[in-house]
């Protein structure tokens, strides 16, 4: 079956999607089947995606399926060029048309979809506040109730003070915060997040992490997250997809068994945790140790 | 501070040198003042010119002119620019078109000033827009073509309208750069009403100028310049001003 490229996503940021939710089935070459439900937040079945141009093409994304049932935070963990960042660009329709896609990639109609990127992607233009205000700005939401909205995630994110600060003005930590409350303000059903901490230091890391478990704990919106970094996948997601090195399909699906409430600095020394890690880190070395010998 | 201490002293010490210069010391002078007039008399000549009208009226002309054509050059380089960034063909269509009239020196368009608007005001209103309209194009175009992607995705992802995208990360990108040259704008404007003026024209400082030198008025030439000089400093430092206002948001660089 042939999808060619995912219908567009509307004005409001839903996607305008008319096919009705896939019905579930094992999934292909021998994944361990997702306990899978009726209506995934995000289908996604024996989809690929390569990109042509004129001399060559490139397999990005190989055959890979996976659910994205509700209320869950996600990750996807691969090696560098797996196809980590294509893969949530097709789900956000933002892939340019080089990319051809082929299998089914279905978020469930009526979804909305908020995405924080790997790079902040703040206007430049815009204080704390502008950014901040941009998704209610777009949906039409009168200034009024903007400020009143953003207001709780100003204070929780402690950007209060800085919300007339343009983002030269903030710190890295600071300039992603505002990237995360412009997304999560708008109350999105599936967050995307590409390594959203990708770029700062461990402790900076860590409090960010720390409150996205908490925001997720207090929202239970889903959440898929690429990242880069094992113990971050495995401290914030329910489920880790790992995958292989390019073309990227899903290798493993780890089920993580944590207690719960996490706590990013409490649960990174449970043993429970460690054996985790090792699990996840020996089907990744795997596929490390065949990229270094066979280049 | 004491910088300005020393400049005014420098200043004021080449004034001093140029009128003893060109005062008559035991029967000669060292300068004719014929060929470089000297401060006192382009003071007098200023003044008169001034508390007359006649330069006033004349300064005017010219700031109108650089004006007007500032501003229609702004706008239709704006839309044209913004028309290209948006249609992949037409700009691929027009961009030898658009490089070959830049590249025409706006002097030789002179000729057709006269032939098409004669010697009065809309004729130098085109001379000073011929120049701002490909400074403001080009800045239009360049600034919507490297727009960061990412935060053209973002506001995609946010659900922006094609419409909602112009207004609010198209048009304030586009700005940027067009703002940052608004300061060449401005003395381009100023450059091509005067220039236009000394083509032909009945008021204007450019006009003076010539009028100054038809007449081997020397004090006269001084005298316009320096209201010149004067004219292009402070709309250069209003444009500096306006600049920093609008484009505040932008980390401060130093190398
Ligand atoms: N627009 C494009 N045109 C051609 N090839 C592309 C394009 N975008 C991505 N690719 C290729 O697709 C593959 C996957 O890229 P992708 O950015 O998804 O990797 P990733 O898993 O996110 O890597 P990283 O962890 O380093 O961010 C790479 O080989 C890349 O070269
Ligand atoms: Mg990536």
């Amino acid at each position: 079956m042939s999808a060619g490229r995912p219908t567009g996503i509307a004005a409001d940021g839903v996607r305008a999607d008319g096919r009705e939710p896939g019905e579930s089935r094992p999934a292909a070459d021998g994944v361990p089947s997702a306990a899978t439900r009726h209506s995934a937040t995000l289908t996604v079945r024996d989809f690929s995606i390569r990109f042509l141009s004129a001399d060559r093409e490139v397999r990005a994304v190989d055959a890979i399926s996976c659910d994205i049932s509700d209320g869950h935070i996600n990750a996807i963990v691969g090696p560098s060029g797996c196809g980590k960042s294509t893969l949530l660009n097709a789900v956000a329709d933002l892939l340019p048309p080089t990319a051809q896609l082929s299998g089914e990639l279905a978020v469930r109609p009526g979804v909305k979809l908020g995405y924080v990127f790997q790079q902040d992607a703040l206007l430049p233009w815009r204080t704390t506040l502008g950014n901040a205000e941009m998704g209610l700005e777009i949906a039409g939401i009168p200034r009024s109730e903007r400020l009143q909205r953003l207001e709780k995630w100003l204070r929780i994110t402690g950007l209060t003070d800085f919300a007339d600060h343009y983002p030269h003005q903030l710190s890295g930590g600071m300039r992603q915060r505002v990237s995360l409350i412009r997304t999560l303000v708008c109350e999105p059903h599936l967050v995307l997040m590409d390594e959203p901490f990708g770029a700062l230091d461990a402790q900076t890391r860590a409090v960010m992490q720390d409150e996205v478990l908490r925001i997720w704990r207090e929202t239970r919106t889903t959440i898929l997250l690429v990242t880069h970094d094992l113990a971050e996948a495995i401290l914030l997601a329910r489920r880790v997809f790992v995958m292989s090195r390019q073309p990227g399909r899903v290798i493993r699906v780890v089920d993580v068994e944590l207690a719960e409430p996490r706590d990013v600095f409490e649960t990174r020394v449970t043993p429970q945790f460690e054996a985790l890690y090792k699990e996840v880190w020996q089907v990744l070395r795997d596929q490390f140790r065949s990229q270094a010998g066979n280049p | 501070m004491r910088m300005f201490w020393i400049r005014t002293a420098f200043l004021g010490g080449l004034m001093l040198v140029w009128e003893v210069a060109t005062r008559p010391i035991g029967g000669t002078t060292v300068i004719d003042p014929y060929y470089i007039s000297s401060p006192l008399r382009i003071w007098e000549y200023l003044v008169e010119g001034l508390s007359t009208g006649r330069l006033l009226y004349d300064t005017a002309v010219t700031v109108a002119e650089a004006a007007l054509g500032l501003v229609i050059g702004i706008i239709t380089g704006l839309a044209v620019g913004l028309a290209f960034a948006f249609s992949r063909s037409l700009a691929e269509f027009g961009e030898p078109f658009m490089r070959g009239l830049n590249a025409l020196p706006r002097v030789a368009l002179a000729p057709l000033m006269l032939l098409w608007f004669g010697i009065g005001f809309a004729g130098k209103v085109f001379i000073a827009w011929s120049l701002v309209f490909f400074i403001v194009f080009y800045n239009t175009y360049t600034g919507a073509r490297s727009i960061d992607p990412g935060i053209v995705n973002a506001a995609k992802v946010l659900g922006a309208s094609r419409l909602q995208m112009v207004r609010m990360v198209v048009l304030p990108g586009v700005f940027t750069w067009v703002f940052a040259a608004l300061r060449v704008s401005v003395s381009f404007a100023l450059l091509g009403a005067i220039v236009g003026e000394f083509v032909g024209a009945r008021a204007g400082l450019g006009y003076q100028l010539m009028l100054a030198q038809g007449h081997l008025n020397t004090d006269g030439v001084f005298a316009v310049l320096v209201i010149i000089a004067v004219l292009a400093i402070v709309l250069i430092e209003l444009a500096r001003e306006v600049e920093e206002r609008l484009l505040k948001w932008r980390p401060a660089t130093s190398l």
